[in-house]
């Protein structure tokens, strides 16, 4: 319905389900500072001839009023070009060791959202992208707080 | 496992992440396509068949082709004109989009409050950002000197003249150079100077020298300085007067503010000074090739012509090329003036939001909000949160107390929607209401 270059503004809703991310573990996709972050991903419905490169990561991004900023905590690109093989009839996995900080952040003004993002390069010139958010650390919904204590 | 593309629980579909420009659609009003359709009919009808079955909103396109097209008709000079938060950052972004799938060379470039005057950097970016000029274009004129040192213009204009003649080795002309094969090229042109080949001349030269033969008649002393400008003769320069032919006048020059005739016939009567013959040296490019470029002695050399540049090439190098500015009702009027001339000198392209429409630049598109754009573009970032609903009255209230202003009514929203995340169900259709505020 809208052009390509703009983009619809919430996860999930950009790879036109052909792509999904798994992530293992807890089903409250919470994950403390300091633990391994694993999961794995599909790719629907995309010929194996058809990709040309793949990127992964994690990353961090702030929300709210003012400019966004993205922190990318971990990064790995596969390139068939490279002699990379990437196989979309098999689920790919993935891990990573969590930072310490910055925790994910519920505020009013500003919001951090930590996400695992994949983006799929095919030759035809199209990307795809995929994002799937997690929490790191529990700290709890700063209006809720004061909702409850006043 | 965890369920799939469910979104964030905490996000906020007004926050910038979702309404900067670029990230949600530009919306035109309903009645512009339609004055497209009446008053351009053969333009709307090439538009259109040419986006459908792209997979893209055709009245977005259709309207951004058109305006794109009206921009480029009109010189590459054109001005988005608007309030505070009208949406012309937005308009503007997406018109970027199509100049650069169109083959555009862009220079973007935000003013933000009180920026009055065009900073240091700006002129560092745009000497950049035309690096890849020839040498002889004029905007070498009026930029301002380069920052840099000798070996690194010198690499720069080595890197310029490969790609306009490729046929050429620069690299082994520069190290016949530092051989000492060639001599400064501070070039002795004068019509007798320009009939004989280059080695007579330095031979001429070498001789004038030595005081075995007669000097040139006729100088003319033109060149890049090592700072990149073109000019006369380098202040505190090496280059031997005497051996370029220029003679020392026996007698002081007196000057007066009203000669007489007289002075004026001795003057047209004088032999002893032949500036009448002066004259620039033009070379083809297959001369230029053995005398035009001297390692690191380039950014000396003589101001070559080459006749045979293919000038249609050369208008495409500079139409192809625009200056974009978001917020040009921040300069100053001197300076919005400097750049205009600039932009028409250099016959660079010039597009520009602006409040108020700038003299002597078409206006493409005024930004207008309306209750039916607003109302389109709420539906876009609200899909996925269906019980926040914005009727059209409380839309058009908004607009009324926001003085049109789309940027802050959406700050507002977000407020509005973080009340009404986690408030109660019963208090949420309250919220709801209680805003326009």
């Amino acid at each position: 319905m809208y052009p390509e270059s703009v983009k619809p503004p919430f996860v999930g809703a950009w790879s036109k389900d052909q792509i999904f991310i798994r992530l293992d573990g807890r089903g409250n996709r919470i994950y403390y500072p300091g633990e391994t972050l694993a999961g794995s991903y599909y790719l629907n419905e995309i010929r194996l001839d058809s990709i040309d490169s793949l990127e992964f990561s994690v990353l961090w991004r702030t929300e709210g009023k003012g400019n966004e900023d993205v922190g990318v905590h971990a990064f790995w690109r596969l390139s068939s070009q490279n002699g990379d093989w990437i196989d979309p009839l098999q689920p790919g996995r993935f891990s990573v060791v969590l930072p310490q900080s910055p925790l994910t952040y519920n505020g009013v003004i500003v919001k951090i959202h930590w996400s695992v993002r994949l983006r799929v390069f095919l030759s035809n010139g199209v990307q795809l992208l995929e994002e799937t958010p997690f929490y790191l650390g529990d700290l709890p919904d700063m209006r809720t707080l004061k909702l409850f204590t006043g | 496992m965890n369920e799939r593309f469910s979104p964030l629980p905490g996000g906020n579909p007004f926050s910038t992440r979702f309404t900067a420009p670029g990230k949600a659609p530009f919306f035109f009003e309903s009645s512009y396509i339609d004055r497209i359709k009446n008053f351009h009919p053969n333009k709307f009808a090439e538009f259109f068949f040419s986006t459908v079955g792209a997979g893209e909103d055709l009245r977005h396109v259709v309207c951004l082709r058109f305006l794109v097209d009206q921009f480029i008709s009109h010189s590459c000079r054109g001005q988005i004109v608007g309030d505070h938060g009208s949406g012309k950052s937005s308009l503007l972004f997406y018109l970027k989009d199509v100049l650069v799938k169109q083959g555009y060379d862009l220079f973007s470039w935000s003013l933000h409050d009180q920026n009055r005057f065009l900073p240091e950097s700006f002129w560092m970016e745009l000497q950049k950002f035309l690096q890849k000029t020839p040498v002889l274009l004029p905007t070498n004129f009026l930029l301002p000197p380069p920052v840099m040192t000798s070996e690194e213009y010198t690499a720069q204009r080595r890197e310029f003249l490969k790609e306009i003649f490729p046929d050429r080795d620069f690299d082994q002309e520069a190290a016949r150079s530092d051989g000492g094969e060639t001599e400064e090229e501070f070039r002795v042109s004068s019509t007798e100077s320009a009939s004989r080949s280059p080695d007579e001349v330095v031979d001429a030269k070498t001789e004038s020298v030595e005081g075995k033969a007669a000097a040139p008649k006729s100088v003319g002393v033109f060149g890049f300085n090592s700072a990149g400008n073109f000019g006369g003769l380098p202040s505190g320069g090496t280059t031997d007067l005497g051996s370029l032919g220029f003679k020392k006048p026996s007698e002081p020059i007196k000057f007066s503010a009203f000669p007489d005739t007289e002075t004026l016939e001795a003057i047209a009567n004088d032999d002893t000074e032949d500036y009448d013959d002066v004259e620039l040296t033009a070379t083809e490019n297959e001369d230029s090739s053995e005398s035009g470029y001297n390692g690191d002695d380039v950014s000396q050399k003589t101001l070559e012509i080459p006749f045979n540049f293919d000038v249609e090439k050369k208008r495409a190098f500079f139409d192809r090329k625009i200056l974009v500015f978001d917020g040009f009702e921040q300069l100053s009027f001197a300076n919005r003036i400097i750049i205009r001339t600039f932009c028409r000198m250099n016959h660079l392209g010039l597009l520009l939001t602006s409040h108020a429409p700038m003299i002597g630049v078409p206006v493409l598109f005024r930004t207008i909000p309306s209750v039916s754009t607003i109302r389109q573009l709420l539906d876009f970032l609200l899909e996925d949160y269906e019980e926040f609903k914005i009727g059209d009255s409380e839309v058009e209230t908004l607009l009324k107390n926001f003085h049109n202003d789309v940027r802050e009514m959406l700050f507002s929203l977000y407020d509005a929607f973080e009340s009404f995340r986690l408030a109660p169900a019963d208090l949420r259709e309250k919220i709801i209401r209680r805003y326009p505020r």
